[in-house]
């Protein structure tokens, strides 16, 4: 261990409610500054972990290490006030018999509380200035969310929890504030913790993605290994689409499938032979019109097969190509595909595959 | 509005007495004593109130207390027992008892479930997330209950203490049966002496502009009560705290001792006299003919209610939130009209221009009707409202005509709430007192009038039977709001989210109780 305590440390730690655990076995460290994300389906217990580590909840075992100061553990145990931990709820939860002043102000000593500049130069940071006599409900989702986070803010915590907090935005609003959000607390290297079920959120603000599934950790990455390299066949479908192929036969660094001899990666590759699914995401696949490939040649990696449906979306588009042995696989290409529903078409892979040994989850 | 032409007629009457004999009834030492003693039992009948129901409510609230449905219909249950019946109770348990405080112990017991009631479901239905933001934010739990639970569960406290605030100043019996001279009893005693009727008039008026003062204070400290709930996702429910022990055996010693003085020793009390009149014989006929008396009476004056609340109620259900707005302030104001100045207004009224009608059934039923009018529109208003106002205009699409397709639409499936409406007032106007008293006609007896006769000259155990059958009659909405109140699921599920339905203070002035 370094000379400084990472901020936050968890041992073995495992949450429940009385009857079964909700959250089993999590070891975590997050260093200084750190923006981690943990990433996880509804009921992944995720939200449990947060208020575990927020001091709502007692864990049952393990211990929880906040900047060197054991707050948790098997005979200590210190309350949320005493933890110099923020959070920024849901929903904002924000004070609603107080003025936007009086909730941001709420954490801070009395003395701060009278004397403003505290207050206005957060909201000036959250982007509110000047909203201080403003009443929560005549705020709009977003300026709640803001109100929220200069709150939490205001008593310079060590350390930050994010609790879904843009999930109650809608599309737009949401991926605006949470750059924002991001961009703040990256310049005033806020440690912080942001929980949340949106992959793509995850993957675009995280230093580090903590996938969460039944209550364990199954990867701590940086975002693009989890997408890229993911460890189980469960994160690969999680984080993002997926095509996945089963293996007819394998070598080495190849496997035969519907669509030809596909490279794999070597990284954490099963033993051979045993791996009996590889995957590949949609990007790493392209269309290439049947008559532009001469026949017979390029047999390997390619496949033929027919356009069943095409999602565009503008900035890309997805396809799915039902091959001729009735495999569908999903192709991404930037923008328009350039063909019609129906048409034939040849799909090309264009990366390298992961293997998985056991396609069964 | 009909309603208001009795209090308008007081006025004209006290003014038409002349400048110089208003002053004197005001400036007299007696009204001021009056005033003094009235303001003293509404405080401490507030402070009573906030001693039994705080604690009560935080315990079925937040805690594991065992048995805390159970007891969530006990503390409900007193608005069962109308409250003279249970000034009367005490009163042949103890027979020493009298004065002030006897009257402000059985008003507190009386009256705490209006405040209690609704603080357990503002303390239920508040979001876990403030309080854990406080939490995180550096306060202890007794700061968090300071500066957040407290300032968030205060309006419905609020709403519940001028409920029970209005009912205690309005009270008679109680109050007649203590011998404490509050203002709805000099302005009886006033009337009975029918030398000073304008003495009586004055003290009238005097106790609606209190009654008002108190409506407006209410408005003031509530604040901006109504907008308090931010966001639109599922709330948390704030986890129940786990009591130790020595915690949970004070909490039930609690809860137990006050199960007893409020609904134990009436109940003791009542199975005694009754036991008694066993033993010496009781006329059934008369309770029989009270009892018609009370129908009958109350009955017409649901009707006349019923038929003057909904012009009213399908308005306001319908149409601009203003006019709603002022409704709602209407149904306050129905609570600050103590019965006995409307009983006392058409005395002067009927006297004055219908002679005939003096001291007549309709009058009655008349006074009835002006006195719970605010409950038939609000329940007629809240079942009208449910109505989709679609359904209607589809009807006259159809080719139905307005009125024809008001009653086969919206009327055919609104009327089980205005039946509920006419019910509730029929079942309040029987426990109704100092009216009926000054306005039934002569030889006419209600259950409530023959209790009182007979409380007054102290022969207790005579009044038992009709205690009980006021109880009984009276129970009626209070068995089906406790119902409601325990089929409300409260159960914690494993991940600690409960999910129960709120309970509005509005509701709980529909059971109302005796004036």
């Amino acid at each position: 261990m370094s000379a400084v305590p990472p901020t936050l440390s968890l041992q073995d730690l495992v949450v429940g409610y009385g009857g079964e655990p909700v959250v089993r076995g999590v070891s975590l460290e997050v260093g200084h500054g750190e923006f981690v994300a943990v990433l996880g389906a509804s009921g992944s217990g995720k939200t449990t972990l947060l208020r575990a580590i927020a001091g709502y909840l007692r864990p049952t075992a393990g211990s929880i290490t906040v900047a060197g100061q054991l707050v948790a553990g098997p005979r200590s145990w210190v309350p949320p006030e005493k933890r110099h931990i923020g959070v920024v709820p849901q929903e904002g939860a924000l004070f609603p018999q107080l003025d936007v002043a009086g909730n941001v102000g709420f954490g801070l000593p009395r003395r701060e509380r009278r004397t403003s500049s505290r207050v206005s130069q957060l909201l000036e940071m959250v982007g509110l200035a000047g909203l201080e006599k403003g009443r929560p409900d005549e705020l709009s989702g977003g300026q709640q969310q803001r109100v929220a986070l200069a709150r939490a803010l205001a008593p310079e915590p060590e350390l930050l929890l994010l609790d879904e907090p843009f999930s109650s935005l809608d599309a737009a609003l949401r991926v605006e504030v949470r750059t924002e959000v991001h961009a703040l607390l990256r310049e005033i290297e806020t440690t912080t913790i942001l929980v949340t079920h949106d992959q793509e959120e995850a993957l675009s603000i995280a230093d580090r993605v903590a996938v969460m599934s039944s209550g364990r950790i199954e990867q701590v990455d940086a975002p693009w290994r989890v997408y890229e390299a993911p460890s189980t066949l469960g994160i690969a479908r999680f984080v993002g689409d997926l095509v996945e192929l089963p293996v007819r036969q394998s070598k080495e660094d190849t496997a035969l499938t519907s669509l030809g001899w596909v490279p794999v990666t070597t990284e954490n590759l099963p033993a051979a032979g045993s791996h009996s699914l590889v995957t590949l995401r949609p990007e790493q696949l392209a269309l290439v019109s049947d008559r532009t490939l001469g026949n017979g040649s390029g047999t390997e990696q390619t496949a033929l097969g027919t356009v069943e449906a095409i999602r565009y979306h503008g900035h890309d588009s997805l396809t799915t190509v039902r091959l001729e042995d009735g495999t569908p696989v999903a192709v991404r290409a930037a923008g328009g595909a350039g063909v019609a529903v129906g048409d034939r078409v040849r799909v090309v892979v264009t990366g390298a595959a992961r293997a998985f040994a056991d396609p069964v989850v | 509005m009909v309603t208001a032409i009795p209090l308008l007629y007081l006025v004209v009457r006290t003014v038409d007495a002349g400048g110089e004999s208003i002053i004197a009834a005001l400036w007299r030492e007696r009204t001021l004593e009056t005033t003094v003693t009235s303001l003293a039992l509404v405080l401490s009948v507030i402070v009573g109130c906030l001693v039994l129901a705080v604690p009560t409510a935080w315990l079925l609230a937040r805690t594991n207390l065992p048995g805390r449905s159970l007891f969530l219909v006990t503390a409900a249950l007193p608005l069962a027992v109308p409250s003279y019946v249970m000034a009367y109770a005490w009163i042949a348990e103890f027979p020493g008892m009298s004065g002030l405080w006897a009257a402000i112990w059985v008003m507190s017991l009386a009256t705490f479930p209006y405040v209690a009631i609704p603080l357990t479901a503002a303390l239920r239905s508040q979001d876990a997330g403030q309080e854990e933001a406080a939490r995180s934010l550096g306060l202890g739990p007794l700061a968090t209950a300071r500066r957040v639970t407290i300032p968030m569960a205060w309006p419905a406290a609020a709403a519940g203490l001028l409920l029970a605030a209005l009912y205690t100043l309005s009270e008679f019996g109680t109050v007649a049966i203590f011998r404490v001279d509050a203002f709805t009893r000099v302005i009886y005693t006033a009337y009975r002496a029918s030398f000073d009727r304008t003495s009586a008039a004055v003290l009238s008026l005097l106790l609606v502009a209190l009654a008002l003062l108190l409506v407006i204070v209410e408005a003031r400290v509530r604040g901006r009560a109504s907008r308090w709930r931010l966001g639109s996702g599922v709330k948390r429910a704030v986890p129940r705290k786990e009591l130790s022990r020595g915690a949970s055996a004070l909490g039930l010693a609690w809860m137990i001792a006050l199960t007893a003085v409020s609904l134990g020793v009436p109940a003791w009390s009542l199975t005694m006299r009754l036991l008694e009149t066993r033993r010496f014989g009781f006329d059934f006929t008369e309770l029989l003919g009270a009892l018609v008396g009370s129908v009958t009476a109350s009955a017409i004056g649901a009707a006349i209610a019923i038929a003057l609340a909904l012009p009213i109620a399908i308005l306001a259900a319908r149409y601009t939130s203003r006019m709603v707005r002022g409704i709602e302030g209407a149904a306050f104001l129905g609570h600050a009209l103590p019965g006995v100045v409307v009983g006392l207004s058409l005395v002067f009224l009927t006297l004055a221009l219908l002679p005939a009608a003096y001291q007549t059934l309709i009058t009655l039923a008349f006074a009835y009707a002006v006195l719970f009018l605010p409950k038939a529109i609000g329940a007629s208003r809240s079942s009208i409202e449910s109505v989709p106002p679609a359904l209607e205009s589809t009807a006259r699409s159809l080719g139905r005509g307005p009125m024809r397709a008001w009653f086969t639409v919206t009327g055919r499936l609104a009327w089980p709430g205005i039946a509920a409406g006419a019910l509730l007032v029929l079942l309040t106007a029987m426990k109704e007192l100092p009216a009926t008293l000054m306005l039934r006609p002569t030889g006419f007896n209600t259950l409530a009038t023959e209790l009182w006769s007979r409380t007054d000259v102290e022969a207790f155990g005579d009044a038992a039977p009709y205690a009980l059958a006021m109880i009984l009659l009276a129970s009626v909405p209070a068995w089906l709001m406790g119902r409601w109140l325990a089929g409300t699921p409260g159960a914690d599920r494993r991940d600690g989210t409960e999910h129960d339905e709120p309970v509005h203070a509005q509701q709980v002035t529909y059971v109302g109780g005796a004036r």
